[in-house]
């Protein structure tokens, strides 16, 4: 994980670079990212391409919000990171203005295996999981 | 909406060269081949669905380091009160 000035003017080394073979919906063609946080908030972390300065999202820790957050992956996903002892997962966070009506993609997370550092966003199975879950609303 | 009942191997027509064919039926799940154009882009829709939303939380920061930092401060803030409380 790297340090952020809130964006411009990081550093990194290889070993943050994290690789999404297939790019991320949306942004096929950017495959390397890094993560960042800020230490004053540890679980608000933004994935932040290296290929591309503009191109950063905003991501949470899953188990800050939803401590009961079982994903279930496809066995194709399960596949693609081999051993999946070391996955790590982000939730994709759309921070808005007015900041009770953020939302978070609890369905279509972003896995990492933190050993190989090969990445990807993937569709749980889990059938309950929101694309958009209101984060501070009552469900 | 149209709504229309096909058996397996029965086809749709939508315009004069997109087709859609019921390939197989097993329990819940239907194998559809769809014949199409190149130029006409087909995908599962919640793959739309993701990639608008990516698009739209690469918005969430801008260049202003501040307003990203009162960004951050107010979502830490909003899930610190959450305080993993939901599943």
């Amino acid at each position: 994980m790297v340090k952020a000035d809130h964006l411009k003017n990081f550093e990194y080394s290889e070993n943050d670079v994290i690789h999404f073979e297939f790019g991320i919906p949306g942004f096929e063609e950017y495959k390397d990212y890094v993560i960042m946080f800020d230490e004053e908030y540890p679980f608000i972390m933004t994935l932040q391409s290296i290929d591309s300065e503009h191109l950063s999202l905003v991501v949470i820790d899953p188990y800050t919000v939803f401590k009961d957050y079982s994903p279930i992956l496809s066995e194709q996903d399960k596949e693609y990171f081999g051993n999946c002892k070391n996955l790590k997962y982000l939730l994709v966070t759309v921070v808005t203005s007015n900041i009770s009506d953020s939302v978070t993609n609890l369905k279509s997370p972003i896995v990492i295996n933190t050993e190989t550092k090969r990445a990807k966003q993937v569709f749980l199975e889990n059938e309950n999981y929101s694309f958009r879950y209101k984060l501070f609303s009552e469900n | 909406m149209l709504v229309i009942n096909r058996k397996t191997n029965e086809s749709v027509m939508i315009g004069d060269n997109i087709e859609i064919i019921v390939s197989e039926v097993e329990n819940d799940r239907v194998k559809l081949c769809i014949n199409a154009p190149r130029d006409v882009v087909i995908m599962r829709k919640e793959l739309l669905e993701v990639k608008e939303m990516n698009v739209q939380a690469s918005k969430t920061l801008a260049d202003d380091k501040d307003s990203n930092r009162e960004k951050m401060k107010a979502l830490a803030e909003g899930l610190n009160k959450l305080g993993g409380a939901k599943a």
